[in-house]
């Protein structure tokens, strides 16, 4: 919401400049979100008055103006309607500079000089307003300099958090900033007393979505016009004026808070009434739409139909016009989610909507009806015509709330002050005292007893006993039960020796009132004050000597002793519901202040009271976690650090796919998770495999990334499980992609770092894949934890070109199920030999396909064999011809101190017999 | 029998002219080898009377000693004397060079998140990023009426038309799922991917790192949420960070707080905190009255961004490795 800083300070008894007010907004909730400053004026435009006005002799539009400031007196010349005598205006100097510049000289004007001009706020850069010259405030110091009275046309731009109405409107911002500035006052605007009727003018069918309802007849002035102060607020505010109505509804909105409506009474067919809309019920809504409506919009109509979308927006039938001589003005209360589902559903959030959405207290309308009332008075000469008829239908709760000093002060983590929160919290319109039982007690001492006395009906006037506690209680926020019987099942039970003051006392009692049916245990009730006091409001009372209850003279609030209650034989116990009554500052939260209706809401208060600035800075004093259960997160840091020290870029990529990604990598769609509500293609949905977004990658970088490099992801896919509560079966993914020559040995080194580094014991099988290329793709699994499982392989230049990538592309992915991958060593270390071990190559020639890990693995399994390490890979173009290939390998054995060439010999020749007989190998050659 | 001075007069004048190990190597061999006039010596010691062939012993170990020496030192010589030709030691190191890879920087900003609050005793919690609406919403105190929801807006997983499964708005939906597995005391991070269904421009992205804190024990207070934030802070944007609190709203916690650090001189909006709203914790199984906690949460994106300077948060999320490059 934009704010005129002036309109601000209107209602701030001592004005504040720009800086102040945001100081002060900034100890609030509201969030500054900029503050607009209009380009410095030059010095020589200054305030000066207007003392004479007459006809130019040559112009019919233009005036000579005669002004004055101290004891200067100059003429101009001026085409303002505006212009009057008395008025305040921006003098521009000759030889002054404006905004554009624009340089004002003194010249003649139809003959007639002019020394200089009176400006408009447009000329002056304040605003779009050109209709006339400026007014300023009829208060200012004349021959002053614009640009020295500050904030002149500063406008705060502010956000305002969702559980307060009250700072959606000037004046709630106003009482904040005045709050929080030293020794401010809030000056209320001018109201109309107003006279309520409660008959029911208005058909309200749906009492429980409106829960009040204010309408009058007025008669207005056609002719009126909207003063340009009104004008200036509503532009500053980003509205604009209409037409005298209903700049003043808006005008009062913004003000107060609360949406109102003017009707063309000409215009309407009869009561109005207020009803959820016919299913396809049409509606013409002011911004010149035609809408559809549901049975789920609240709307007003009369008996031609719906003529607005209730806290929504006003229909065109009954708009005020030019001729308007009579208007209907609404001011009303809807219901916060019908109002904010009606404005979704028809895609209109209104100025008006986004308050009601908000929750608006009942006694608002009463405020803003009154506020508009008078501004209809002054500004279009409006004439009540008949009663203002106030539909009310609901009870206009107040807000009263406990606030324990000594939790504020633990929650809050310092010591505080109770005459400063008292102070801090009156500052903010709550009412706000140290809380005394035994004063509360009192107040009451000796007011009428009345059966079934309650709030709505006898306020604080008369009491029956259960309404005395509980009201008691009700001034620190505690909620006992409204009957004897409800207080004593809800409190917590104590014994009568261990009584404290604010324990209630039940007994049985003498039933009158009651017939058998509606009797519980529980008869009367009365809290003990201490020291043998008790507090009841009482009609009998029980002798003693005769045994039986006997009506007493007055039936009132008295004291009596706790004797009385544990000697009558029906006594039933005590109950407590507050460990403590030390230290309780008893509150009452002033009616815009909806939020507040827990304790909580008023430590938050003492917060901002206290300044979180005042707060001190301390540790938590709990002992470190045990994070056993917690490694997957750290593991997965480690494991990026590695991949990263191994040479690979880290990405991070949205985990939402497109369609066409998914059909591009053979994914089908109907097999993965969608989103409802996707903006834009590329989320439509939840990706099920990390190899499209890479590939995505890599085509954004093919043309200004010409270098061989690998990356990786470490991120959650998500794959789709009917059974699951999110529907989602999640997993973490390591993926990586090596883009250009050599990607397989590229991905590979990493695989074998990453085998080594978490001890995976990886097994590779060729595989065949949709994407991959057939004799360049294997799965894999670790055999340590069998769930860690993946593929890798080359993807095939089919599917890349789906994604323009011209070069080679390597890809892996592999699934990180659990923390298991992380946990430490516990393997145990191996002593070094003490004598040498022996080694030998050898090299085969076998088929292409077999694989270097199972002749490996065949190698190592022959006895004695401690290390295979490869050496290389050779192919002539013969034996390509052939499908072979020959693998150089050297293998270390363990023969021992000082073995025989013999023994050697032995050893090696039972690992050649065993990989020829080896069918795996099929045809191997021992060259 | 020539005398021990000539020998080693002779083997002084081979050393002389043996020019490399080698040639040392060669006169070792002729005076200390199986046919030299050493050996050839103690092979007859054997046969001497035992009083000569003491005396004759030691003659011989002295000069064998002596020999040896003159060729250590013959050897040393020749290393210490060996000339080297000149290279350009400024040559790049092309050939043998270990390429080193670049982390993203938000990672950046998580590993070093991690370690501070690792240091301070929490746990890196893991968690799913697909929520229930309860989880991520109503259990935080924010019903479906609730204005608040649409703070954050909000993705959808289709589901039949109805709207209560999501890709998380925020990390603050493990809250309540934390609260019902653990008792406390117990202070945690939970870092992950979260949603928001808004346009992507230089400074919004849709899925971005946030990092939640949840602390819970007896006598958890707000000065420990602040004391807690400004470690924090300071450990990641160094010490010459402050913090301040401005009032805010949230649902969840109560009082609510933004959360601002200054940084180079500016103040910067950082994130959100807050006391965790009594009504969540009763949502978590926690008696309020009995246990308090704090909880924060801000953006690793975000960070990354003040730290490093970076104009445009879309380079994070839609890599190119011109821009990666630079991080190390």
């Amino acid at each position: 919401m934009k704010v005129s800083i002036q309109w601000l300070n209107s209602y701030l008894k001592e004005r504040l400049s720009t800086n102040e007010i945001v100081a002060a907004l900034e100890r609030t909730e509201v969030e500054i979100e900029e503050v607009i400053t209009p380009p410095k004026l030059d010095k020589k435009v200054i305030t000066a008055k207007v003392v004479n006005v007459i006809d130019h002799p040559n112009a019919d539009k233009l005036r000579l103006v005669d002004i004055e400031f101290g004891k200067t007196k100059r003429r101009v010349v001026c085409g303002a309607p505006n212009v009057r005598k008395g008025l305040v205006v921006a003098y521009a100097q000759p030889g002054s500079v404006l905004p554009e510049d624009f340089v004002i000289g003194e010249r003649e004007i139809r003959g007639e000089k002019s020394a200089g001009m009176l400006a408009s706020a447009k000329e002056l850069g304040m605003g779009n307003d050109h209709s006339g010259i400026v007014e300023l405030d009829p208060d200012l110091p004349l021959g002053i300099s614009l640009c020295d009275i500050e904030n002149m046309a500063d406008i705060v731009d502010v956000k305002t958090p969702a559980n307060r109405w009250d700072l959606l409107s000037v004046l709630g911002l106003a009482r904040e900033i005045s709050a929080n500035s030293s020794k401010n006052q809030v000056v209320e605007p001018k109201r109309e007393k107003i006279e309520y009727k409660n008959r029911e003018v208005v058909k309200v069918k749906e009492t429980g979505e409106c829960e009040r309802f204010i309408s009058a007849v007025f008669k207005i002035d056609s002719n009126a016009e909207t003063p340009a102060w009104i004008v200036e607020n509503l532009e500053a505010a980003g509205m604009r004026a209409i037409h005298p109505v209903v700049d003043i509804t808006n005008f009062v909105m913004l003000e107060t808070g609360q949406p109102s409506h003017a009707y063309d009474s000409k215009k309407l067919k009869g009561a109005l009434q207020v009803r959820f809309a016919r299913a396809g019920e049409l509606l013409s809504t002011l911004d010149g739409v035609e809408r559809k409506l549901t049975k789920e919009d609240l709307v007003i109509a009369d008996n031609s139909g719906a003529i607005g979308l209730a806290g929504v927006m006003g229909g065109a039938s009954s708009e005020v016009s030019t001729q308007t001589q009579e208007i209907v003005l609404e001011v009303a209360n809807f219901n916060k989610t019908t109002v904010r589902r009606s404005a979704l559903r028809h895609g209109l959030r209104s100025e008006a909507s986004t308050r009601f959405e908000k929750g608006l207290p009942l006694p608002l309308p009463c405020f803003a009806f009154e506020r508009a009332a008078q501004l209809l008075k002054e500004i279009c000469k409006a004439e009540l015509i008949g009663d203002v008829n106030d539909q009310l239908y609901a009870w206009p709760w107040i807000s009263f709330v406990g606030l324990r000093q000594r939790r504020a002060e633990m929650v809050l983590g310092t010591k505080l002050n109770e005459k400063e929160i008292i102070e801090g919290l009156r500052a903010r319109g709550f009412s706000a005292e140290h809380f005394s039982l035994s004063a509360e007690a009192k107040k009451h001492l000796g007011k009428p007893y009345v059966y079934g006395a309650s709030f709505k009906k006898n306020g604080e006037e008369a009491f029956d006993c259960s309404y005395l506690v509980e009201r008691i209680y009700s001034k620190i926020g505690i909620a006992i039960g409204h009957t004897a019987q409800q207080q004593f099942n809800s409190g917590k039970p104590v014994e009568k020796d261990n009584l404290k003051p604010g324990d209630l006392v039940f007994y049985s009692g003498h039933w009158e009132k009651l017939d058998a049916k509606s009797r519980g245990d529980i008869g009367h009730v009365g809290m003990y004050l201490g020291k043998n006091q008790v507090i009841e409001a009482s009609e009998y009372e029980f002798d003693t000597k005769i045994g039986k209850y006997i009506k007493r003279k007055t039936a009132d609030v008295r004291y009596t002793t706790l004797d009385s209650y544990t000697s009558n034989p029906t006594f039933k116990g005590a109950r407590r519901y507050t460990e403590s009554f030390n230290h309780i500052i008893a509150v009452v939260a002033p009616w815009w202040r909806t939020d507040i209706v827990k304790e909580v809401d008023l430590i938050e208060e003492a917060a901002k009271i206290l300044g979180y600035e005042n707060m001190p800075s301390k540790l938590p004093e709990l002992p470190p976690m045990e994070t056993a259960d917690h490694q997957m997160l750290p593991g997965l840091m480690g494991m990026r650090e590695d991949l990263v020290a191994a040479g690979l870029f880290e990405v991070t990529t949205y985990s939402f796919v497109s369609e066409q990604d998914l059909l591009d990598t053979h994914i089908d769609p109907t097999s993965v998770l969608a989103i409802e509500n996707p903006m834009s293609k590329e989320q439509a949905y939840l990706r099920n495999s990390l190899l499209s977004s890479h590939l995505q990658t890599v085509a954004r970088n093919n043309t200004f990334y010409e270098k061989e490099y690998g990356f990786f992801e470490l991120a959650r896919i998500y794959e789709k499980s009917p059974r699951s509560k999110t529907l989602a079966q999640e997993s973490w993914r390591l993926a990586i992609c090596a883009v250009g020559k050599n990607g397989l040995e590229r991905i590979k080194s990493v695989l074998d770092m990453c085998e080594s580094r978490y001890q995976l014991r990886l097994a590779y099988k060729r595989s065949e894949e949709a994407n991959f290329l057939p004799g360049r793709t294997a799965t894999l699994q670790s055999q340590r934890i069998p769930e860690v499982r993946g593929l890798y392989g080359q993807v095939k230049p089919i599917c890349l070109k789906k994604f323009s990538i011209s070069d080679e592309i390597v890809f892996a992915e592999i699934i990180l199920p659990d923390q298991s991958i992380f946990a430490e060593s516990t393997q145990k270390s191996v002593s070094l030999l003490p004598y040498q071990l022996v080694s030998r190559d050898l090299t085969l020639e076998l088929p292409n396909e077999v694989l270097w890990q199972n002749i490996a693995l065949i190698v190592k399994s022959q006895k004695r064999i401690s290390r295979v390490q490869f050496l290389q890979e050779f192919a002539s173009e013969e034996l390509t011809k052939t499908n072979k290939k020959r693998v150089s390998m050297r293998i270390w054995i363990d023969c021992g101190a000082n073995p025989s060439q013999k023994e050697i010999t032995k050893y090696m020749s039972a690992i050649e017999s065993t990989l020829l007989a080896d069918k795996t190998l099929k045809q191997v050659k021992i060259v | 029998m020539t005398s021990q001075n000539d020998i080693i007069k002779a083997l002084e004048a081979d050393l002389v002219q043996a020019s490399n190990e080698h040639a040392i190597a060669q006169v070792k061999s002729k005076y200390l080898g199986n046919n030299s006039f050493i050996s050839e010596q103690l092979r007859l010691l054997p046969g001497l009377a035992p009083e000569e062939k003491a005396q004759k012993g030691k003659e011989l170990n002295i000069l064998k000693n002596q020999i040896e020496h003159a060729i250590t030192e013959a050897r040393e010589q020749l290393l210490s004397s060996q000339q080297f030709p000149i290279k350009d030691i400024s040559l790049p190191g092309q050939r043998f060079k270990q390429p080193y890879g670049h982390m993203h920087p938000a990672s950046r900003v998580l590993q070093e998140t991690y370690k501070i609050f690792s240091d301070l005793g929490f746990a890196v919690v893991d968690s799913g990023e697909i929520e229930t609406d309860w989880y991520n919403f109503e259990a935080l105190n924010m019903p479906e009426t609730h204005p608040a929801r649409e703070m954050q807006d909000t993705f959808y997983i289709k589901n039949n038309g109805k709207l209560d499964v999501l890709p998380r708005t925020h990390t603050s939906g493990m809250q309540v799922r934390f609260m019902e597995a653990n008792k406390p005391p117990f202070k945690i991070i939970v870092p992950g991917r979260v949603f928001r269904n808004e346009d992507e421009d230089v400074t919004h992205i849709w899925a971005f790192h946030q990092i939640e804190g949840l602390v819970v024990g007896e006598g958890v207070s707000m000065a420990q949420l602040k004391g807690t934030l400004l470690h924090v802070v300071q450990g990641i944007l160094g010490p010459e960070a402050d913090i301040r609190f401005r009032p805010s709203y949230f649902p969840y916690t109560e009082p609510s707080v933004e959360l601002d650090c200054r940084y180079k001189g500016q103040w910067l909006e950082l994130g959100g905190a807050g006391m965790i709203n009594p009504v969540v914790l009763q949502n978590g199984g926690i008696d309020p009255e009995k246990y308090t906690g704090f909880a924060f949460g801000w953006g690793a994106e975000r960070i990354a961004a003040i730290k490093y300077g970076l104009d445009d948060l879309r380079e994070l999320w839609r890599p190119r490795f011109e821009f990666l490059e630079q991080f190390v």
